[in-house]
């Protein structure tokens, strides 16, 4: 896909999926909205601090069968830490995302469905949950693990909403004795929910990983 | 690029070099020993901590390879419960993540966190993986004594868990409880040797570490702080106790007896008069050539020498001073026959008189000796000897022997009480217990 | 290894030092008599042995 350029300050900014609509600049970091033949910049996004994520724009892989290529990432920092979002890109014009936090990887997919839990209903209406809480989805039963109220970090490359600077959300993750997982996330307009599972990073054949002079990539990534 | 982000202690100035970037919550200084929040572009120090950095049995920034990944020693903690000290290293790989080290009384055990959480089935029973780990003690209550180096939470010295260990075979899955959450690792024993020869200390350019700005305690190492890093217990205490007492006695033994070998001795006989004049005798002449030595003078007497007892005077007289050192003593021997015709004895017939720290010099050893008879009133007749000797004016031969050097035995077997005693009481100790439980 | 096998072994070295240094120099604590000066007086009375009571004490 062509480059194209940042109406607020003229850089080049890399598009790697046509349907993703936002874009985050990577030289003055402009929200960037495209629609159609229009481009106008919404927001401003935070600069993201330095990490040492495996992962990075154009990072392939492929996860439950699905061939993924990583376009975006929104950081997420509450007060005892911060993870990461990884969007992953499918081939079929879908979606995922890569919940990377503590050196464990999440994958997830949207579950607009459990939106309409009667749990998950209350707390989009503002109201709370607490540790322990248990819901079922799709047969499988799952325990809030950790309510956190986090702030937007900084995001980069293209995201399907826009991840403006000081975005906060209260974020709940739900667990099972399985390795299966649940997270919703509730800001001040909507309440969205993904399910997936823990996968190691071997699991996903990634190419395409950072890479770091003082540390040799691991045989099975390789 | 290099995988680390470079951040100056905000206490003392040190150079920290972050390896687990953007997951490091916490991190206490190696340099000052404070703790900072990192969570944050700008670093807080949340404590300062007074104590010596220790110099670790892993030191931060070591790299070794375990189950075919690189990963650095980047955090460490020492922790305790009711009964144990220990310690635990933080492990990370960027492309794998985090593991942990940890070490107790000379045991190792690589831990993984899990995703997946175990089901408990029975009161103190849990199934994960489809096999049943086992509780081998109560839950117990775990605080962290001080902590180095990089966390990815909030780590404090002093903070709290509820500890819950379940057994399958040599591993061992770990639960550990707080006010927010549930975390369960399970542990793998790992030899010693496999963590020794994979991990080795950190390479010239893997990171910065410039010497502070401030005038703050330098890195300590050497021999101070391994002392202060050894536990106060361990498990082969006594079984190593008993061997260090046991080579201990035998150099005190070979020692002993080379430095106390007997370096000279001469010997004289002498006729004493029984009930008459004392005589005096010069055995002969020592010298002590070292600083000084000990003396040994032995009397010895031989059968006919019974029912008599001879006070002997010693003068160890030293040729240049004329200064006299004196000892004295008594041989003796009694026998007799009881009135129910039992026969009785007492005395031994020969005397050792010891005599230590002889100073350096040559001397005349003189004897006095003056013989008395003792008569048995109970005796019907008197105690008829070889029908030669009258009481009135018998006289015995008695034998001396004056020598320089020799084993005190007494000295020795004190020590060897001294150096046994401790791993013996330990070893009863040890033995009690175990039988409580 | 532990604080308290390190400390039982300086112990022992201890012990095993003063063990040597007495054998050489010949001290000892059980002595009957030392070099350093006269011990008892003329005449036989005092020093160990029940010869100055006259005889045993046997019944």
């Amino acid at each position: 896909m062509p480059d194209i350029s940042c109406p607020s300050c003229g850089a080049a900014v890399p598009l790697r999926k046509a349907a993703v609509p936002y874009v985050v600049c990577p030289q003055c970091q402009s929200l960037l909205l495209r629609s159609d033949d229009d481009l106008k910049t919404v927001g401003q996004a935070a600069v993201l601090p330095f990490d040492v994520s495996p992962i990075q724009i154009g990072t392939c892989g492929t996860a439950d069968d699905l061939f993924f290529e990583v376009v975006g990432r929104v950081r997420w920092g509450w007060t005892d830490g911060a993870w990461n979002e990884w969007l992953l890109a499918i081939s079929d014009g879908t979606t995922r995302w890569l919940g990377e936090a503590m050196g464990t990887f999440m994958l997830l997919r949207d579950a607009p469905q459990a939106c309409e839990l009667p749990t998950i209903r209350a707390f989009a209406n503002g109201g709370t949950i607490i540790p322990g809480t248990r819901v079922n989805v799709g047969g499988q039963e799952f325990i809030a693990a950790d309510v956190k109220a986090a702030t937007c970090l900084g995001a980069e490359g293209q995201l399907p909403f826009a991840a403006p600077a000081h975005w906060t959300i209260t974020s709940v993750d739900f667990r099972n004795t399985d390795g299966a997982s649940l997270s919703v996330q509730r800001d001040a307009n909507e309440t969205s929910v993904w399910i997936g599972r823990y996968v190691e990073l071997t699991d996903l054949a990634p190419k395409g990983l950072r890479r770091f002079d003082d540390w040799a990539m691991p045989q099975g990534l390789q | 690029m290099i995988g680390a982000n470079t951040i100056s202690c905000p206490n003392c100035g040190g150079s920290i070099a972050v390896r687990a970037a953007g997951y490091t919550v916490s991190l206490a200084c190696q340099y000052c020993g404070a703790l900072l929040d990192v969570a944050n572009p700008d670093v807080r120090v949340i404590k300062q901590y007074r104590e010596a950095v220790a110099q670790l049995p892993l030191p931060l920034g070591s790299r070794g390879t375990l189950f075919g990944v690189e990963w650095e020693a980047i955090g460490w903690q020492e922790r305790q419960n009711s009964g144990a000290l220990w310690t635990e290293t933080l492990l990370f790989n960027p492309y794998a993540g985090y593991r942990w080290l940890v070490h107790f009384e000379g045991h190792w055990q690589f831990g993984t966190m899990l995703t997946e959480t175990p089901q408990s089935f029975a009161d103190s029973t849990v199934r994960w993986r489809g096999q049943a780990w086992v509780a081998n003690d109560a839950p117990t209550t775990t605080v962290t004594n001080r902590v180095l180096g990089e966390f990815y939470w909030r780590v404090h010295a002093g903070e709290t868990v509820g500890t819950a260990e379940y057994a399958h075979g040599n591993d061992t899955l770990s639960r550990e409880t707080n006010a927010d959450e549930i975390n369960w690792t399970h542990l793998v024993a790992l030899r010693p040797s496999e963590v020794r020869t994979s991990f080795h200390a950190p390479d010239a350019d893997a990171t910065v570490e410039d010497t502070p700005a401030e005038d703050t305690p330098t890195r300590t190492g050497g021999l101070l702080t391994r002392w202060a890093d050894l536990p106060l217990y361990g498990e082969n205490d006594a079984v190593m106790m008993v061997w260090t007492a046991v080579l201990a006695i035998v150099l005190v033994l070979t020692g002993m007896m080379t430095f106390g070998a007997v370096t000279a001795a001469v010997s004289s006989k002498m006729t004493v008069q029984i009930d008459g004049p004392a005589t005096q005798v010069t055995v002969g002449t020592l010298t002590v050539d070292r600083a000084s030595q000990r003396m040994r003078l032995t009397a010895n007497t031989d059968n006919a020498f019974v029912n008599t007892w001879v006070d002997l005077d010693y003068a160890l007289v030293n040729r240049k001073t004329q200064q006299a050192i004196r000892a004295d003593g008594t041989v003796e021997f009694y026998a007799g026959r009881d009135t129910d015709g039992s026969r009785w004895t007492e005395g031994n017939g020969y005397l050792n008189l010891y005599i230590a720290s002889v100073p350096r010099g040559t001397y005349d050893v003189v004897v006095q000796a003056q013989g008395h008879h003792w008569t048995d009133p109970k005796a019907i007749a008197p105690v008829a000897t070889n029908g030669w000797d009258s009481v009135l004016t018998s006289a015995r031969d008695v034998t001396f022997i004056a020598s320089v050097g020799g084993m005190d035995w007494g000295v020795f077997w004190t020590i060897v009480a001294l150096l046994a005693t401790p791993p013996l009481v330990l070893l009863y100790w040890q033995m009690k217990q175990r039988q409580h439980t | 290894m532990s604080k308290r096998v390190i400390l039982f072994a300086v112990w022992c070295l201890v012990w095993l030092v003063i063990a040597l240094i007495a054998a050489w120099y010949g001290w000892s604590p059980y002595a009957d008599a030392n070099g350093h000066g006269a011990q008892t007086p003329m005449g036989g009375h005092g020093g160990f042995g029940y010869g100055h009571f006259y005889g045993p004490m046997h019944k």
